[in-house]
């Protein structure tokens, strides 16, 4: 027996001894070492001068920092085996640029930094006062013509070990987003209740962080690939955080008895939160995988302490039998769990010390927490080369806790099948077809429908060489049989989208390329809407049928034209013609004034650029970029009016490459 | 005391230890569960032809330099040797073996040809003719590396949208070009995603011409900040699991969670919000009140009222109501109207 055991574990001994050094001497055969050339670096480096000259609404360049500016930039890409170097630098001004930095050592060792900054101007929406003799209603503009923007930087580093020799990596990704500037805080002054509004407008200084950074780790491990990975997330505010204004005595109607005072609003809370995930998978060499996705998320609010947990599962199993069909089956269940910690956890805003009467209490409603289940088999079949059919069924329920005190239903089912299909009918023409029809049941919310059917057509045609034509086209219906309004139900809603889009690219010569394109984009809702009477008992009152439209046309048109070696052109045009209003028909609603008024709007947006770059005998390259952006409301909405502006943006650079 | 070092200990430990290696060494070779040999037989190459190396393919001419030097700049450039403690990539490890391709092409015939100002071509028919095999294929000379090989953003890519819609990885991922292209690395640079995707997703393009947009088009935010093209287990392939996780990582002022909760209609932000780009302020789905009127009683009026009282009601509800996505402060009432 122990002769027989010592037999066993000496062939065992061998037998590996054998394997792992053919394995190696399989490598090592035949193999010469791979010598590296020299690789120059190479580098490109720009300079120049950006001029800006604006008129009217900063929403003509919302995302241009409108001052004149110094523009730098460059790239510079170093490879000398086994480190590989990469910086990407854009500056367009002091709150406008991009960087990007990548190193790698062997591979082994990679590192990835990316900022990008912008300044986006925002709006400053007047509020009209009709009759100023009434106090209320009545509006409080202390920040009149005062022009706001925020300066948003994201910055993303990413640090990635591969260990040698075994497939595994050890990770570190952080995310920075940063926001400082200054917007516009509309909100309810006088009593913050029916007795008395006051529309208010005020600046906000803004000055947040919200910090994210991933550890993780991820190995291959024979049949599957495992990877964990643990998440920290954080909201900061350093300014503003909260504001504080004088408030009148709310009175009546009942609930609204709190007493005048200084009171808090528009807080924003900081959050703390973390994610853990484990992703799991097979080969996907296979003609069976398998996947599967476990990811916990806990978010708290530093100030109300209120707490939400999410938990997804999800897993894939696709089963290939032959390579012209697929099975694709995917389930995933979502659970969210959402607590509050009720008054108590708000002492200064529910039980404020300046409320003597003390008859004023927090009403917090629990916030609804569901689960989901999410179970979809898709079906590919490809029956000739160039035809793939797909067809895809999904069942989706959702259960969810104390809607009822928000009068939204407990529960609801979707079902949704669709169908599609990629052809290429001949050489050059390609067609793409789509279908989607949803059943829901019991939806949760007004705009959710009873039943969906969207159909896209998208043909691609080259009638000759060089030239390129598309014509897209989709349609979207919906039906709600029943709305509700908290409980109280109404009648129907349909909605009906359609969105179209054609375009014409081409190489009329080898040097010449224009495009051209045309898109439409029309959303129509008809529904009944409910409003209160003003008119004692104040009863809720229908309106049928209100139609609501709104619609976008987009020209565009592009040159490239490339004269010379040395010198290239381009132009770009887009043209946007936009607009959009409801229509009530109770006089409740258009008597003295239609209350559509307020909000109808018909505009235009027109971009232009042109550029230019010459490269000199010296190998310096000079370049004129200009461009025009012109912000036309069309229809002067003094309710809603953001005023007509126009941009010029001049940029002139000079720049080498090595 | 028993001697714990003696020949038959060393044996046992030697054995354990071969086994515990050999055991690692197989854990690094991916295994299918069930090979598509099909697909295996179209990028396996030509079986009679050899295995030659980068150097012999490229000694002989010199028209593949450039693209020999993208390679070598790009990410798995430095796989071309073995000093970089990875598996050994190079040009055959996608095209095949080469043997066949350079057979009878010597540095004398290139430079002959070439003195008659002719190229001389490689016997290309004898690769693998990638360009023409079936979109699953295309991946799968990726994935029998990537799969193996801890890839870690890929872990859905299978049951993902572009698997499923015969997206191959060559569409995105340009290997042989990318040096010129901007970078010695494989992974698509930011601030090209858009011009890639618009590739496909053509009606997108029209949603960032309109007025309200995110800043895509001004290159600084892209597409894949919140869509993940290698699969998710996620709609749209969201790269978070939720709608609102996705949109929350740049707007997390508004994540909450809040004592007053707009519902749950803020899980999902599409519910108001059109993420692409809209003619509304705010990349709002319908102007405002008409937005919040699908589902809110509007407020008290009549044909008796005044235009003001109209206007102060009817105009934007978010001029009173600036908290919609969610409040720690109640309203004068004391409810979570959203005012404060």
């Amino acid at each position: 027996m122990k002769r027989t055991y010592r037999l066993i574990t000496a062939s065992i001994f061998f037998l590996s001894l054998i394997i792992l050094t053919s394995a190696a001497l399989a490598q090592e055969r035949d193999y010469i070492e791979y010598e590296f050339p020299v690789i120059e670096p190479m580098g490109y480096l720009y300079g120049g001068y950006r001029f800006v000259d604006h008129i009217g609404s900063e929403k003509a360049g919302e995302y241009e920092y409108l001052h004149n500016s110094i523009a730098l930039g460059g790239d510079l890409r170093v490879f000398s085996f086994p480190n590989k170097l990469s910086i990407d630098l854009r500056i367009r001004n002091q709150k406008d640029y991009f960087g990007e930095v990548k190193y790698a050592h062997k591979d082994v060792f990679y590192f990835r930094g990316i900022n990008r900054t912008l300044f986006h101007n925002l709006d400053n929406l007047r509020l009209l006062d009709l009759d100023t003799t009434t106090l209320s209603p009545g509006v409080d503009v202390r920040d009149a013509d005062r022009i706001y923007g925020i300066t948003s930087g994201i910055t993303s580093l990413f640090l990635r070990f591969k260990t040698p020799d075994f497939p595994s990596h050890f990770y570190i990704s952080g995310n920075l987003l940063e926001n400082s500037g200054t917007q516009q805080q509309r909100s309810l002054f006088g009593s913050g209740s029916f007795t008395s509004l006051v529309r208010a407008s005020q600046r906000r200084d803004i000055s947040r962080q919200a910090r994210s950074i991933v550890v993780g780790a991820n190995s291959h491990l024979g049949l599957v690939e495992i990877e964990v990975s643990h998440e920290e997330k954080r909201l900061d505010v350093n300014a503003d955080k909260v504001l504080y204004d004088t408030y009148s005595d709310a009175g009546s109607p009942a609930g609204s008895t709190r007493e005048g005072g200084i009171f808090p609003h528009n807080l924003t809370p900081e959050l703390k939160g973390s994610t853990n995930t484990i992703h799991v998978h097979t080969s996907y060499t296979g003609g069976l995988v398998a996947s599967a996705t476990l990811s916990s998320t806990e978010r708290e609010n530093q100030d109300s302490k209120a707490r939400s947990d999410y938990l997804t599962a999800a897993g894939n199993v696709i089963w290939m039998p032959m390579p012209r069909l697929t099975f694709f089956l995917r389930y995933k269940h979502k659970e969210r769990d959402v607590e509050d910690q009720g008054a108590a956890a708000l002492p200064e805003v529910c039980s404020p010390s300046n409320n003597i009467a003390n008859n004023y209490a927090c009403v917090i409603k629990p916030s609804i927490s569901s689960e989901t289940d999410t179970l979809s088999g898709i079906l590919r079949y490809q029956p000739v080369k160039g035809v793939t059919l797909r067809t895809e069924y999904s069942y989706e329920e959702t259960e969810r806790q104390h809607a009822d005190r928000r009068g939204l239903p407990e529960s609801t089912r979707k079902d949704a099948v669709s169908l599609s299909s990629d052809m290429k009918i001949m050489q050059g023409l390609n067609l793409k077809v789509k279908y989607i029809h949803k059943e829901i049941e019991d939806p949760v919310y007004n705009t959710d429908p009873n039943r969906a059917d969207e159909a896209t057509f998208q043909i691609a045609y080259l009638p000759v060489v060089k030239v390129n034509t598309l014509l897209s086209y989709t349609i979207s219906k919906e039906r709600r049989n029943e709305l509700s309004f908290n409980g109280v139900d109404a009648a129907d809603r349909d909605v009906r989208r359609d969105r179209l889009m054609g375009s014409i690219t081409s190489h009329v010569l080898n040097n010449l390329f224009i495009t051209t394109s045309y898109a439409y984009m029309n959303n129509k809702t008809k529904q009944d809407i409910r409003y209160a009477s003003s008119i004692s008992p104040y009863n809720i009152l229908t309106d049928t049928g209100v139609p609501y439209e709104d619609e976008a046309h987009n020209y565009a048109v592009g040159f490239h034209y490339v004269p010379a070696d040395n010198l290239s052109l381009a132009t770009d045009v887009s043209h946007t013609v936009m607009k959009g209003a409801f229509s009530p028909s109770e006089q409740d609603l258009l008597e003295p004034v239609s209350i559509a008024t307020f909000s109808e709007f018909k505009a235009k947006e027109t971009v232009f650029s042109a550029s230019g770059k010459y490269r000199f005998k010296s190998g310096f390259t000079g370049g004129l970029r200009y461009k025009h952006i012109e912000w036309d409301e069309v229809t002067e909405n003094p309710h809603d009016d953001i005023a007509d502006g126009k941009a010029h943006v001049v940029l002139l650079t000079i720049s080498k490459s090595w | 005391m028993k001697r714990i070092v003696t020949l038959r200990n060393i044996f046992f430990f030697l054995v354990l230890l071969i086994v515990i290696l050999a055991g690692c060494e197989t854990l690094k070779i991916s295994k299918p569960i069930m090979p598509v040999r099909e697909y295996e037989k179209l990028i396996v190459g030509r079986l009679d032809a050899q295995y030659v190396g980068t150097q012999n393919c490229l000694s002989a001419c010199h028209y593949h330099d450039t693209i020999r030097r993208n390679f070598e700049a790009s990410t798995m450039g430095v796989q071309l040797t073995r000093k970089s403690g990875m598996p050994v990539v190079n040009c055959e490890s996608c095209h095949g073996p080469g043997s066949l391709a350079i057979e009878g092409l010597t540095p004398e015939k290139v430079a002959e040809d070439a003195k008659e100002g002719k190229q001389t071509a490689c016997n290309y028919d004898t690769f693998i003719d990638i360009k023409n095999l079936p979109p699953q294929a295309q991946s799968l000379i990726c994935l029998k590396c990537h799969t193996a090989n801890a890839t870690f953003n890929l872990h859905n890519w299978n049951a993902g949208a572009h698997a499923i819609s015969d997206v191959s990885c060559i569409d995105c991922h340009n290997i042989c070009k990318t040096f010129k292209k901007g970078g010695p690395d494989l992974t698509v640079k930011p601030r090209d995603t858009a011009a890639m995707c618009y590739k496909c997703h053509q009606e997108v393009i029209a949603a960032f011409s309109l007025p309200s947009r995110h800043p895509v088009p001004e290159k600084r935010i892209f597409c894949t900040d919140c869509h993940d093209a290698h699969g998710t287990t996620n709609d749209k392939l969201l790269k978070k699991p939720t709608i609102k996780e996705a949109c929350t990582q740049c707007h997390a002022e508004k994540e909450g969670p809040f004592a007053f909760e707009h519902a749950d209609t803020t899980e999902d932000c599409k519910t108001c919000h059109s993420p692409h780009g809209s003619v509304n302020d705010k990349l709002l789905l319908l102007r405002e009140p008409f937005l919040c009127l699908q589902c809110h009683s509007g407020h008290r009026t009549s044909s008796t009222s005044t235009a003001e009282s109209k206007s102060a009601r009817f105009t934007r509800c978010t001029d009173c109501h600036s908290q919609i996505h969610g409040t720690d402060i109640p309203s004068a009432s004391g409810e979570g109207r959203f005012i404060q």
